[in-house]
């Protein structure tokens, strides 16, 4: 009993110390990092703590990997410049001249951090009554998207406190959106960084840059980071400089749910609201060419973001067989029982050394 | 969501995985496969019913299929348990389980920008598993812990947002059966299942027969 009392104490010991990282890692002096690459060039800012192995997409398609960190540097390797896909911006501009899209294709929008808001618009970067700026935000991405014919749902569900847990909060708006079959589900945030990070002119108006971020977390991902790319691609044609970078980043954030679910990033909070709701309105064009929606798109970004959901299924089942593999080896003493367990599961018949739950199977 | 063939393989594949684990899992726990099918089939049905509690500035939902079939599971093991001290055991696991899942939900949001290593809803999951694990020794004690760690943590929750009255949207186990409510449950099993045979087979074992349950032992 006292082993188990200090193992439960030593699990927890461990867990505090991992979170107590992870306060750490945040910074809340005001301060930020920066990417430096081999030769000493300035590649981003960040508030976000990076890991060795993280990726990140810089605004110029050049992907890098963090190798080192030493105080407020990151060390970052160049490994490759990434080929966009080719996406077909004539249909884009057909859209934008106001041609309705076929079908009735739905986009969903919701806020996990539904509290955030922008200092120099509001003078808080967070709201406790849950009605933070960003809401304008997304409604101003709902709004220029129903103006071009698409049917949005944007919810405006508040997942407070600003915790641990609002990902599993806005976890239930997100299967709420799902159920109403969106080609697209936009989480929308913003970051904290310093405001030159995401300060920009687009088509000679003041706008904030948008950074997208893909959970690596989950069986998504390849399809999602696609999507992302699609989104970039087009952004980059249509509103050059729009796009800040894709980060490549831990967590999940709920995109095990579906493919091309996204998190988009306007701004900071040390940038203007209005700002950013003019960068929402530049993506709206952005969105439907991405996603397919529009005509003339779907069959291609099908086949984008199709490809790499396929080989995301290989290894998947591989993973999941190994997976079966070590516990049958590990449940059942043995490589010759792995023989015995496929021609039970498969009506064979095999030997009666299965758990006792298998006895109605 | 429309999709084209490779998202749809992907989409059937990962859910025929989760849907199979989950099954083995509830098997594991002394349920029958025809008992853990109809369980699984509850929780899918069940994931469309969402019943409001409260309405107004503090939403509070329940969803049938992601709370209250988890939550049938939970007392159905709790008593058929092999004794009160197992009852106990596993009560106190799922109540530490929400303490810490609390705590670290305090700390940090989980943003991108917060350098969590992470996601929250593995993580919970994790927490669920050990602490259910290492205070019962046993899967169901671990499952016990990872859905009530998830719905004391979303009750602890609500109550505080009714009384500050929040503006705030809490639906208990709303994502249905992909709510981290069920995966905390099935990751927890899954964890204790394959850490406690490992041990056991490592160690040399209890010396309990191959297959059977070995709940509630040293």
């Amino acid at each position: 009993m006292m082993r188990r009392v200090f193992l439960l104490a030593l699990i927890i010991t461990a867990l505090l110390f991992a979170v107590g990282r992870i306060v750490l890692a945040e910074r809340l002096d005001g301060g930020y990092y920066t990417l430096v690459d081999e030769d000493g060039r300035s590649i981003t800012m960040t508030a976000r703590h990076l890991d060795i192995g993280d990726a990140y997409i810089a605004a110029d398609n050049k992907r890098y990997e963090v190798v080192a960190i030493s105080g407020d540097e990151v060390q970052v390797r160049y490994t490759e410049t990434i080929t966009l896909p080719e996406v077909d911006s004539s249909a884009f501009r057909t859209q934008v001249g106001g041609t309705s899209p076929s079908g009735e294709r739905v986009v969903g929008i919701y806020h996990t951090h539904n509290d955030e808001s922008y200092v120099p618009s509001s003078g808080t970067e967070s709201r406790d009554d849950g009605r933070g700026d960003i809401l304008q935000v997304g409604r101003a991405l709902a709004d220029a998207m129903e103006n071009l014919g698409f049917t949005v749902i944007w919810s405006d569900n508040s997942h407070l406190p600003h915790d641990g847990q609002a990902y599993t909060r806005s976890r239930r708006t997100a299967m709420e959106l799902l159920e109403k079959e969106p080609i697209t589900l936009i989480d929308v945030h913003r970051d904290a960084t310093p405001p030159e990070v995401y300060e920009t002119e687009i088509e000679g108006q003041p706008a904030t840059k948008v950074r997208i971020v893909v959970g690596r977390q989950n069986q998504n991902r390849e399809a999602n980071l696609e999507y992302a790319k699609r989104i970039k691609a087009v952004a980059d044609e249509e509103f050059p400089g729009i796009i800040e970078g894709i980060f490549d980043a831990r967590g999940n954030y709920n995109q095990d749910l579906g493919p091309r679910m996204i998190l988009l990033e306007f701004g900071a909070h040390t940038n203007y609201l209005e700002h950013a709701q003019q960068a929402a309105e530049f993506f709206a064009k952005v969105i439907p060419a991405a996603a397919g929606i529009e005509p003339g798109q779907a069959q291609a970004a099908d086949k984008e973001i199709g490809a790499p959901a396929g080989r995301s299924v290989f290894w998947i089942l591989g993973i999941a067989a190994a997976v079966l593999i070590v516990y049958l080896v590990i449940n059942r003493q043995g490589l010759g029982s792995i023989t015995s367990f496929f021609r039970r599961e498969a009506g064979l018949g095999g030997t009666s050394d299965d758990d006792p739950g298998q006895e109605n199977g | 969501m429309s999709m084209p063939a490779g998202m749809t393989i992907l989409v059937v594949a990962a859910a025929l995985i989760y849907f199979g684990v989950a099954q083995r899992m509830l098997d594991k726990m002394r349920l029958t496969d025809t008992q853990a099918l109809l369980f699984i089939g509850l929780m899918v049905a069940g994931s469309f019913i969402t019943v409001p509690i409260l309405s107004g500035r503090t939403n509070i939902g329940l969803n049938v299929g992601g709370t209250l079939v988890p939550l049938g599971i939970v007392i159905y093991l709790l008593v058929t348990a092999d004794s009160a001290y197992e009852r106990i055991r596993a009560s106190i696991a799922a109540v530490v389980t929400a303490a810490i899942i609390f705590g670290i939900a305090q700390y940090t949001d989980f943003d991108p920008s917060s350098g969590a290593i992470i996601d929250p809803l593995w993580l919970f999951s994790i927490v669920a598993g050990i602490v259910g694990y290492l205070a019962g020794r046993s899967r169901r004690a671990a499952f016990i812990a990872g859905v009530l760690g998830i719905l004391l943590t979303d009750v602890v929750h609500a109550v505080r947002a009714r009384m500050a009255n929040m503006n705030t949207t809490t639906v208990l186990g709303g994502a249905g059966v992909f709510d981290a409510m069920v995966i905390a449950g099935i990751i927890a099993v899954a964890l204790a299942e394959l850490v406690g045979e490992a041990r056991e087979r490592l160690t040399g074992g209890p010396g309990v027969p191959d297959g059977l349950e070995r709940e509630g032992e040293e």
